[in-house]
């Protein structure tokens, strides 16, 4: 497992905490406002563009970004519609999905990681 | 150390050239008296040093562009650092977003977290209860940011709706072309010529976005190629020969024609998935996206440019089915509106011209001036295409993407709007085409004159969009005074109240807005308005004393008074005259007041109006 291949899925389960902790807090700080829209703008889209095989830097962005809205929006919309709005529960959705595509990344890192490893894997 | 500089390759001198340009671009803001703009707007008021510095990073993009040299981060950087220049300057000068539109969907945001749900059938902003999708994304970022108002949100927006269009673009240019001269002069030109001011916090600003990242996806990873298969009996000697020319028309333009990027399976399992839920979002967000969206689509997949056969027929089923199950409270209202427009281009067209003898001369450059814009813009993108053909480059998903927009006259007028719309989905090809006057193949624009054409066209629709894009601002920028005054109104005022309005132009409906019936006295007839001048007393005297409404107002802004002279929508002084008849009068007392905002109520009601 290479350094770089890790520092999405560190980043990304660091801003789940991190803004779990800070809304629990019920802190009102500018840090918040930030770290909000990074979160809700990036991390969710990146958590599963990662696994993707997409060349190019920018087209990985433009879709991680286009992705992370298509989800906020979906989930905010489900819990508008089943009449259960409360930010905190879209928030703590959202967490979920973005914690499930950085597993999926992880596992499939750890997969090929220990298939490169295996000695089937030299053999053949 | 001459000769040590010498070895330093151009690109790197870029970087200095940049932040020079920044530095001016920054100073230059400091001398910006934006109180002081005239009728043509921001344009009138910016000093020199801001052109300077623009016209420094064009030169410079266009220099580097044409050497091909840079790594392609600097491209981006470039074309970043132009967009930030341009789109910066109304949330730092003016500090307050601009657009009464804007503020109205705070409204929904506003009433979104009030009341946890949305009301299809409200009694004013109905159509933003159907397509919630944005609202409701807001509304939770917003509450998660612990911000009390989404105000500072709609201040940022269009600076973010730009630069992810920069992101949504460069997917659709690089299935386009694999010449980065030609795809980084067609994102920097896109950039200059999006004069037309749906970037603004909006639910068509995402949408769009995520428009352009479906056919960038469709077009990347799922690009097909097409020949017609010939009948092997030639009894139909004239339809073998048609179908011939049509073969020679494909494989020239397949010549010319990127193939599918090769990814794994997932991948692109993935990527379609990604392209469903966005044609959701989208569909839940907007009204018109979607159907540019099939059009631009069916042509892609009737043409074989993309192999996303059933894609077009998803999206109309999912179309349908949010128009008839979550929508419909709505469509039932406006679908005969909308059959009555079918085939009626003209007037769908026509629609969206103002009348220029009624606009004031700064307001008459400003509209000539879009026109002609426009003409230009187009006639460049049609050398584009004649360069491209010579060179033996056949745009064919260039002009299918072109295609399916220019169908939607024919459907709608969207409240006159369609002609601009039409424009803004064209767009990306349309810079694309201007571009490759420059470099219509990778054996072309080499020569250094293609540097000046570049720097020129690059430069002329910057001034035009400098007098398109910001040419209204003197109406359409709010002050803090204006926020404030219609705030305490918002806030204080009992449900059921009656709004006299000079206009809409203000900061309108971003509170409590379900607890107004809004009369804008510039949607008032003629004979109307000549009533209210001869006798403004006695016509808002019983406007107000309408015993239907828990209190009455009348509400005059600084913004409406701007937008009412310089349009010509109600007689010249028309609201000052008012305001002034009202002060004097012994029926009406001042409810509140600031230097921008006057609100009035009838003395009787002063115990009802709130505080």
């Amino acid at each position: 497992m290479k350094r770089e291949q890790v520092i999405w899925p560190i980043v990304l389960i660091s801003s789940c905490v991190m803004i779990w902790v800070e809304v629990m807090l019920g802190n009102t700080n500018p840090f918040r406002v930030a770290l909000t829209l990074w979160f809700f703008f990036v991390c969710p889209g990146m958590a599963y563009i990662q696994s993707l095989q997409i060349k190019g830097l920018l087209e990985r962005w433009a879709l991680a970004l286009a992705l992370s809205i298509i989800i906020d929006m979906l989930v905010a919309l489900a819990i508008l519609y089943a009449n259960i709005w409360s930010y905190i529960l879209g928030l703590n959705i959202v967490i979920v999905i973005t914690l499930t595509g950085t597993g999926i990344y992880l596992y499939r890192l750890w997969m090929r990681t220990h298939q490169k490893m295996s000695p089937s894997a030299e053999e053949s | 150390v001459i000769a040590r500089f010498r070895d330093v390759s151009a690109w790197q001198w870029s970087i200095l050239v940049a932040v020079a340009a920044c530095f001016i671009w920054a100073l230059s803001l400091g001398n910006t008296d934006i109180n002081g703009m005239t009728d043509i707007g921001l344009l009138s008021v910016l000093p020199v040093t801001h052109y300077l510095a623009l016209c420094i990073m064009l030169v410079t993009l266009c220099v580097l562009i044409h050497r091909n040299e840079a790594p392609e981060g600097v491209y981006f950087v470039y074309t970043l650092i132009v967009i930030l220049m341009i789109h910066t300057l109304p949330p730092i000068l003016y500090g307050i977003p601009r657009y009464s539109w804007a503020w109205k969907h705070l409204g929904i945001v506003d009433y979104i977290i009030s009341h946890h749900t949305v009301n299809p059938e409200i009694h004013v902003q109905n159509v933003y209860h159907n397509w919630p999708g944005f609202f409701a994304l807001t509304a939770l970022i917003l509450e998660v940011s612990g911000l009390n108002s989404p105000i500072s949100f709609a201040l940022w927006a269009e600076v973010v709706a730009n630069v992810l269009n920069l992101l949504g673009l460069i997917l659709i240019l690089r299935s386009l072309s694999d010449d980065r001269r030609l795809i980084w002069l067609s994102a920097l030109f896109f950039s200059l010529t999006n004069w037309i001011g749906q970037d603004y916090y909006s639910p068509q600003a995402i949408a769009y976005f995520l428009y352009l990242i479906i056919i960038g996806i469709c077009l990347r990873w799922f690009r097909t190629t097409w020949t017609v298969v010939l009948p092997e009996q030639s009894r139909w000697p004239l339809l073998q020969r048609g179908l011939r020319g049509i073969n020679w028309l494909l494989d020239r333009a397949h010549q010319t024609t990127l193939s599918a990027e090769a990814t794994n399976p997932l991948t692109r399992f993935s990527l379609m998935l990604i392209v469903i839920l966005a044609s959701v979002v989208i569909i839940a967000s907007h009204q018109l996206t979607p159907v540019m969206l099939i059009l631009s689509t069916f042509f892609l997949t009737q043409f074989r440019q993309s192999n996303t056969k059933q894609l077009p027929n998803l999206i109309i089923i999912i179309f349908l089915g949010w128009s008839l199950f979550v929508a419909h409270r709505y469509i039932g209202k406006e679908v005969w509106p909308l059959i009555d427009s079918l085939m009626e281009i003209s007037g769908n067209v026509s629609g969206g011209f103002v009348n220029l003898s009624d606009l004031s001369p700064g307001q008459q450059i400003v509209a000539i001036g879009g026109r002609i814009f426009t003409v230009f813009i187009w006639t460049v993108a049609l050398a584009g295409v004649i360069r491209r053909i010579r060179s033996h480059s056949m745009d064919m998903t260039a002009m299918l993407l072109v295609l399916g927009p220019l169908v939607m006259p024919i459907i709608n007028p969207y409240g006159g709007e369609i002609l601009f719309r039409v424009y803004l989905f064209t767009l990306p090809v349309i810079a694309f085409l201007c571009a490759a006057v420059i470099f219509p193949s990778r054996s072309h624009g080499k020569a250094l004159g293609w540097i000046g054409v570049a720097s020129m066209l690059s430069i002329i629709f910057a001034a035009s969009l400098y007098l398109v894009y910001f040419g209204k601002d003197r109406q359409y920028r709010f002050t803090q005074n204006e926020v404030d005054g219609v705030r305490y109104l918002y806030s204080v005022a009992p449900e059921n109240s009656l709004l006299v309005q000079g206009s809409w132009n203000y900061p309108t409906q971003f509170l409590n807005y379900d607890h107004f019936v809004y009369v804008p006295i510039t949607l008032e007839d003629d004979e109307v308005h000549e009533r209210i001048q001869t006798d403004p007393e006695e016509v808002m005297a019983r406007w107000l004393s309408d015993e239907d409404y828990t209190a009455s107002y009348i509400l005059i802004t600084r913004s409406m008074k701007i937008q009412t002279n310089t349009l010509g929508e109600l007689p010249f002084n028309m609201l000052d005259n008012l305001e002034k008849a009202l002060l004097a009068s012994d029926k009406f007392t001042l409810f509140y007041e600031n230097e921008d905002v006057r609100i009035f109520i009838l003395l009787q009601d002063s115990g009802k109006a709130g505080p």
